[in-house]
């Protein structure tokens, strides 16, 4: 196979502008944010006090409410995941396998559309529907702002974001192989289980980078939804903007950049990046 | 198909209940908009046309728009720069630093928005001394939509070959040059869809932008934020989120039709699902319903050996698609007196009677059959089996010219001519050529060539077809007398008319 | 830090001299200018005389401080000062003090009304510029004991023009919650009937409202002063907020959602203003607000000006107005608080043909007016004049209210 090799000067020089953007502006910025996690602020004017302290980092790790709060939030991004893979499988494979193409294409259209409905008013609208005097009290299911809710509306809003990569999968595998397996006597269950599973795990990695992201740096959806819920990106923010203290913030910041580093890494290898 | 009907309808019903529940909150909210009462009251006391009246005339959520706009055409058009430039760059040369520029292009989309939105504030304010708004609304949301630039331009470029480029720097082309008249053109659906992705996210970004807007400046969701809990405007909120849900259909339905068979370009992700099977979907999609079930022509066959010999016949066929094919030679199938070759093909075998000698059955598909008919024919499953089971590798999937076309290769990437594989022209989604090395069709051939394609009944027939091996055309075929639609009877295809 | 502690302490006992003195006159200042006398606050130049107005003005306030008819096209206070002055105003709310003091950082305010739990952070921060009171023609109506104080004066320096005092509000939906609720223990009851529907005041000064309750029904404890809360005394308040958060719907400081969780039924009882008790009745939903007999915490609030201010005679222009009977009349009204300004009082009387309004809040009672337990900023050194011990300041207040909320 030949590959044409284009002359090195070029590529630095198509990749440079890029790479000013990104790697100087963009790494330079989360740097001197994280910089500034070693500092501190006077406690009574709120002047950034830029001598080095590793007080921050210290308190985060013995107070144990930032520990109760990191867990809380990974465990509502967790299940926000399973929820909208869970949603998502049938309705991709529908999508993507039983459709016929006429209403394949209306359906990506229908899965598409609520992206563009602001995520404010979605999340408000879910403020009215889990009040207790909402449209779901008449069901008898008023579950009030709180935890359950919080997790509820993450799921919904996220859904599309699963949705897609998961259906891109799917139209990948070939039919061939879903008709081998049940030539080769394979119940329904066990060809998606060993078949269809596996092929499409990277798509739903991918699908779940998003949610993961998205659910450990929310804080707003939170606050319209969660009643009293803390969630990370809620100390973030009033740290910042209501305390008035960067450096805190920017300290428990590192936290969500290393999860998310950490979780990129572990799924390189199963090609979900591709699926993005 | 392995779905059964039940697992068909219990499918169905998720996929349908999944959209109740996605479409509920969303109809809650348009039916606000025209709600009376100011609060979330269930159910609605009353219905007023007063709330939309009042947003159009709310010069608040006219101008946020304004921005929201403007925000999101240029964030997307240097996103667009930006993106394809890199995307250029790391498609056409393995160098040291490659993953890690992938990773880094992904990291403000990967990270949470709030990290992007503190670390930019920061960097604007402390670092930079900028006063915040416009300017840097739009430096922050064209930093996380590079990325869906990039994964767009990038998915294209894979399948993309680089002959092309290679061919215009030869004719003497400088790179810019090349890019604006060979890459650019066909690169332009990728743009688009990630463009159009690119301005969706920005449009709807909330958390990135409140740290980079400051005070001053309002985006369409500041300014919904705003509003939000007011009593008196959310029932404006509700209307200009209600408009927005209906507008969004447009662009929408655009991308949609831009991606056509193959990928859905309003993914997070630029790669297309498009391979083998969506390429015979496409071709099926485009002609199903028009093509003639059956033909009849007679063709001039010339056919020619290794050592030269030549030979020149006089060929009447006739076709009943799908999958069963009839050649009479010398005399047409109505002369049941004069004893001549006969060739069958049907039930994926060929059945060839020699007049004095036994029938001849063998299994194998007549690709260019498969290929050139069936393929409009029948389902989509029943071709992707058949070219599966022959050996082609419907995943891979590039883009090539031929005689000047645009044409797409499935079963072997750019640059590979040994591969199995199949070529079919975008223009009219037409099977031009055959490239086998394996399969024994009329004798060692290793391709064949679909030409000189005229319009018959609601499709197409070539009317100039050769087989090729090791540089010599074994065959080559001239139509006349094309017909379709004709009455054919089955028994002409029956194997077992032909005795033994 | 040994430097600010310096400052603290003294801006510490300054405060001390004002609840101990219980004196409200400007001259009495004696005791507090000896003792502000040590406070260094930095050199913030003072407007000599006033010049051109420059067309526009950028006001961050207190949610119904400055009404421009947005909220209801009725109340509106801005339009007649923008109508006079010609200065085109723009106004933010926020929320908590905490978030005043941020964005007036930012520099892109060139006013804002300070409670006093902000008022000392601003000035020791250089963010707000001395007010020359010269210039303020309706400064000499404000009522004496609410000038030259502590919280918004430093060495006889104002730093800025006083709007009105109140309280925090017991309040509650009297169709769920019965009978009638008279102290704060409603909201403090560790097995609440209203349990799941309580809604605090989401700031970490909310402390002192816990040890304010402990001060009244623990007296073993020895708070005397809610905001001077040593480290048991910080940990007992704590528990006991600990204790409410499990009963907790929502914790606000939006204005416009705690309202809309009181009409929904979402909320029942909680800690609210005046101001949004209105709200909620021309909502004609139920509503009812009161000030409990044991006392509460509230708000004393002043007209700032912002040192980096852009437009810095529309602000002077802005202080003299909201400070003049007509500007302090409507929005001490509309807010319902106590009106610094003697003036207003007539006005509200024959305008507003309120008679009986400056009497319920007791606009010129000095001696009422220093029961209420005004936001203070915590400092270590203790404002209830315990020199063995250090108190906890409000960094650790605002620790300790992210442990609370969990």
């Amino acid at each position: 196979m030949t590959r044409p090799r284009a002359p090195a000067g070029r590529t630095g020089l198509l990749l440079l502008p890029p790479m000013l953007w990104l790697g100087v502006a963009y790494l330079g910025a989360l740097g001197a944010l994280f910089l500034a996690a070693f500092w501190s602020t006077n406690e009574f004017t709120g002047d950034l006090v830029k001598v080095f302290t590793l007080d921050n980092f210290r308190e985060l790790l013995q107070a144990p409410v930032y520990r109760t709060i990191t867990l809380r939030t990974l465990g509502v991004a967790v299940l926000v995941t399973v929820v909208d893979a869970a949603l998502a499988l049938p309705v991709a494979f529908f999508m993507a396998k039983v459709a016929r193409p006429g209403l394949q294409r209306l359906l990506v259209i229908a899965v598409l559309m609520p992206l563009w409905a602001s995520y404010l008013v979605k999340a408000y609208a879910w403020r009215g529907m889990l009040s207790h005097s909402g449209p779901l009290s008449w069901l008898g299911i008023s579950p009030g702002y709180g935890l359950a809710g919080l997790v509820l509306t993450l799921a919904y809003l996220w859904l599309p974001y699963m949705i897609l990569p998961v259906y891109a999968g799917l139209q990948k595998l070939p039919d061939s192989l879903l008709e081998a397996s049940a030539d080769l006597g394979a119940p329904a269950l066990t060809t998606f289980r060993r078949v269809v599973l596996p092929s499409v795990f990277p798509a739903l990695v991918a699908g779940s980078i998003f949610t993961f992201s998205l659910t450990m740096g929310d804080y707003i959806a939170v606050k319209i939804v969660g009643g009293p819920t803390q969630m990370l990106g809620n100390v973030v923010a009033d740290n910042y903007g209501v305390a008035n203290n960067l450096p805190f913030a920017a300290a428990y910041a590192v936290v969500p950049v290393l999860v998310m580093l950490g979780y990129l890494a572990a799924v390189r290898r199963t090609g979900a990046l591709e699926n993005l | 198909m392995t779905i059964s009907a039940r697992l068909r309808t219990v499918l169905a019903a998720c996929t349908a209940l999944v959209l109740v529940i996605v479409y509920l909150p969303l109809v809650l909210v348009v039916l606000n908009s025209f709600n009376v009462s100011t609060s979330f009251a269930w159910p609605p006391s009353g219905l007023t046309l007063r709330w939309w009246d009042a947003a159009a005339h709310s010069s608040g959520a006219r101008h946020a728009l304004l921005i929201s706009v403007e925000v999101g055409l240029l964030a997307t058009a240097i996103a667009l720069v930006l993106g394809t430039m890199a995307a250029m760059a790391l498609q056409r040369t393995r160098f040291f630093g490659r993953n890690t520029v992938s990773l880094l292009i992904i990291l403000p989309i990967a990270l949470p928005g709030i990290v992007t939105g503190l670390a930019l504030n920061n960097a604007f304010t402390s670092i930079f001394g900028l006063d915040l708004g416009f300017f840097t609304i739009v430096v922050a949301h064209a930093t996380f939509c590079i990325v869906t630039v990039f994964n767009n331009v990038q998915a294209r470029l894979r399948r993309m070959s680089a002959s092309l480029e290679e061919a215009s720097a030869d004719l003497g082309a400088r790179p810019f040059m090349t890019f604006r008249l060979v890459t650019f053109p066909l690169l332009r659906s990728a743009l688009l869809a990630g463009g159009l992705l690119s301005f969706a996210l920005s449009f709807d970004e909330i958390i990135v932008t409140t740290f980079t807007a400051g005070g001053h400046e309002q985006t369409l969701p500041i300014w919904i934020f705003q509003n939000l809990f007011r009593p008196n405007q959310t029932p404006v909120v509700n209307v200009v989120a209600a408009a927005l849900i209906v507008v969004s259909a447009v662009p929408i339905w655009l991308a949609q039709r831009l991606g056509t068979s193959r990928s859905a370009p309003g993914a997070p992700s630029g790669t297309s699902a498009r391979d083998g099977a969506g390429v015979l979907r496409a071709m099926h999609d485009r002609y199903a319903s028009s093509w003639y079930n059956t033909m009849s022509f007679t063709e001039i066959a010339e056919q020619r050996s290794d050592s030269g010999a030549a030979t020149s016949e006089k060929w009447y066929e006739e076709g009943k698609l799908p999958g069963r094919l009839r050649i009479d030679v010398g005399v047409p199938a109505t002369d049941t007196v004069t004893p001549h070759r006969i060739i069958i093909c049907a039930n994926d075998s060929f059945y060839i009677k020699v007049p004095g000698r036994a029938l001849i059955e063998r299994a194998g598909r007549n690709l260019l059959l498969v290929l050139g008919f069936d393929v409009y024919k029948q389902p989509v499953e029943r071709s992707v089996a058949a070219l599966t089971a022959e050996g082609f590798d419907l995943s891979r999937v590039h883009d090539d010219t031929w005689h000047g076309k645009p044409v797409i290769v499935v079963g072997a990437a750019a640059g590979d001519t040994t591969s199995k594989q199949f070529w079919v022209d975008t223009q009219r989604m037409l099977f031009v050529r055959l490239l086998d090395t394996s399969h024994t069709l009329l004798g060692e051939s290793t391709e064949a060539r679909f030409d000189d394609y005229r319009k018959l009944g609601g499709g197409w027939i070539a009317a100039d077809v050769h087989v090729s091996g090791n540089g010599i055309v074994h065959l080559r075929e001239i139509y006349s007398d094309m017909k379709a639609n004709v009455e054919l009877p089955d028994s002409w295809f029956e194997p077992g008319t032909l005795g033994r | 830090m040994k430097h600010s502690r310096k400052l603290v302490a003294l801006a510490a006992v300054a405060a001390l001299s004002l609840t101990v003195a219980g004196c409200g006159s400007s001259d009495s200042g004696d005791n507090g200018k000896k003792a502000a006398s040590g406070f260094t606050a930095p050199d913030v130049p003072m407007a000599k005389k006033l010049g051109t107005l420059e067309g526009a003005v950028s006001i961050l306030a207190w949610p119904g401080y400055a009404e421009d008819g947005s909220n209801d096209p009725k109340t509106d206070w801005v339009t007649p000062f923008e109508k006079d002055t010609g200065c085109q105003a723009t106004v933010k709310y926020f929320g908590t003090s905490d978030e005043a003091v941020n964005l007036i950082k930012t520099g892109d305010y060139d006013v804002v009304s300070a409670s006093g739990d902000a008022t000392l952070r601003l000035i020791a921060g250089g963010d707000v510029a001395p007010v020359n009171t010269d210039l303020l023609t309706n400064y000499a109506d404000i009522r004496s004991f609410l000038k030259d104080q502590p919280y918004n004066s430093v060495d006889g320096q104002m730093y800025g023009m006083p709007q009105g005092w109140g309280a925090n509000l017991l309040t509650y939906n009297p169709d769920v919650v019965k009978p009638a609720p008279t102290s704060w223990s409603s909201v403090f009851d560790a097995s609440s009937p209203y349990a799941g529907k309580i809604t605090p005041y989401d700031s970490p000064i909310y402390i002192a409202d816990a040890a304010l309750y402990l001060m009244n029904t623990k007296p073993d404890l020895g708070i005397k002063n809610p905001y001077a809360l040593d480290k048991d005394q910080l940990a007992a308040a704590v528990d006991l907020l600990k204790t409410q958060r499990g009963q907790v719907s929502e914790y606000w400081s939006d204005y416009l959602k705690q309202q809309q969780a009181f009409e929904s039924g979402d909320s029942v009882i909680g800690t609210s203003w005046q101001f949004i008790v209105n709200l909620i009745e021309a909502d004609k939903k139920p509503i009812k607000g009161f000030l409990p007999d044991e006392g509460s915490t509230g708000w004393s609030d002043t007209w700032m000006i912002s040192s980096k201010s852009k437009h810095p005679n529309c602000a002077y222009a802005w202080l003299d107005y909201i400070g003049g009977p007509e500007g302090n009349a409507a929005s001490a009204y509309y807010f319902g608080e106590a009106p610094a300004s003697a003036k207003a009082c007539d006005v509200i009387a024959t305008t507003d043909k309120d008679t009986t309004f400056c009497d319920v809040f007791h606009a010129g009672d000095e001696a009422y007016a220093k029961k209420i337990w005004y936001w203070t900023t915590p400092v270590s050194a203790c404002l209830d004049g315990r020199t063995k011990v250090k108190c906890t300041t409000y960094a650790d207040w605002t620790q300790a209210w992210t442990a609370i909320k969990g």
